[in-house]
């Protein structure tokens, strides 16, 4: 399985993302295999990183694999009539790598059917759409440490919140008058005299 | 993850041992930058002394420098090009200066990797267009590019994957969406 990945910048939006995502669409879109992994030092971005992945995966071209077909058949009936000038440079490459993708007898007695009218454009695309496989796609995230705490200006203190007593102003003294300190008292007595 | 023998080999006749050379070899092909704890993780040492020794000898050679952080946290730069020649890799971008967000990400991308030793990856722009285009029989056209003009007018280069993120082959690895 082919694994992808991408990184997150610690940036407070996914704009980085979507944009790298984009870049990929067109190849993610002629996969019918692959992973991905979002790595962060944050799990902040996961769950909406797993959303616009999807969202973007999920609209991304796909090419109509019954498209393909017809258009090697198109193009290997100009190149066996010889109608070279008809074919641009594009033209050669598809047909080139199409050759080696199609090399199978069912796609060779397509052709012929086709070629010879037995079979029509609308029941070759039927066709190879149905057989062309699903896509499986999958997303995982993956927590690392980052090496975070070399970039951080202060460690982060924690302060529990257990046995904490919230202290309130009050305008009685906190001791009563009544209240005599026992410790002092005998060097405030030698003071006095 | 593969490390070549001639790799290894060429990074040890520099003066560095075998954990050395083999963790050097990590740093230079996906971050050019490491801090110390990656070091000892990969190494699985706990004293420092066993770093301590590594950065003196990367320093004192000039194989790297020292970029000191907040709170006097420091990270290594790996930049000799004796570096990246020795593991075949002498035009690499890594070598160069870059910002604090790029360092981040690659210390990250550093810790994915070091977590992940058994995945295989791929290294380069030529490996994944070879693997995509030569294994797979796809277009050119359809892998993330970006086009860079060159001196002489009118004259562009396509240059593929340039985010250098980590692309790999999981074995059997597929989770649900």
């Amino acid at each position: 399985v082919i694994t992808f990945s991408f990184v997150d910048p610690g940036l407070m939006t996914l704009v980085s993302f979507e944009t790298h995502l984009l870049a990929y669409g067109t190849l993610f879109s002629v996969l019918p295999l692959f992973s991905f992994v979002y790595i962060a030092t944050r799990s902040t971005h996961f769950e909406s990183a797993h959303k616009l992945f999807l969202a973007i995966t999920q609209r991304a071209p796909n090419i109509d694999p019954g498209e393909q077909v017809l258009r090697y058949f198109t193009l290997r009936k100009l190149w066996e009539a010889q109608q070279y000038g008809k074919l641009n440079d594009d033209d050669l490459e598809f047909l080139n790598r199409s050759t080696k993708e199609f090399n199978d007898a069912l796609t060779d007695i397509r052709y012929h059917q086709w070629l010879q009218g037995r079979a029509s454009s609308d029941m070759i695309r039927a066709e190879f759409r149905d057989l062309a496989p699903r896509q499986e796609v999958s997303f995982r995230t993956e927590l690392v440490d980052g090496q975070t705490a070399l970039f951080q200006r202060s460690v982060a203190r924690r302060v529990s919140r257990i046995g904490v007593t919230k202290v309130t102003p009050s305008l009685e003294g906190t001791f009563g008058a009544g209240f005599e300190p026992a410790f002092g008292a005998e060097e405030r007595q030698a003071q006095e005299k | 993850m593969i490390f070549p023998e001639s790799s290894i080999e060429n990074l040890r006749s520099l003066g560095y041992t075998e954990d050395e050379a083999r963790f050097l070899y990590v740093v230079a092909t996906h971050s050019s930058y490491f801090a110390t704890r990656q070091y000892l993780q990969f190494t699985d040492a706990k004293s420092g002394e066993k770093s301590m020794a590594f950065t003196k000898k990367l320093l004192g050679k000039g194989h790297a420098t020292a970029k000191l952080l907040l709170r006097n946290g420091r990270i290594y730069h790996l930049h000799s090009r004796l570096i990246y020649r020795a593991v075949g890799r002498k035009n690499l971008r890594n070598r160069r200066e870059h910002s604090v967000e790029y360092l981040r990400t690659k210390l990250a991308i550093l810790d994915f990797v070091l977590a992940h030793l058994d995945y295989r990856y791929f290294e380069t722009e030529a490996e994944k267009v070879d693997y995509f285009c030569g294994k797979l029989g796809l277009s050119r056209g359809i892998l993330p590019a970006k086009r860079y003009s060159g001196a002489i007018r009118h004259k562009t280069t396509d240059r593929y994957f340039v985010d250098k993120f980590l692309s790999s082959l999981f074995p059997n690895l597929l989770l649900p969406l």
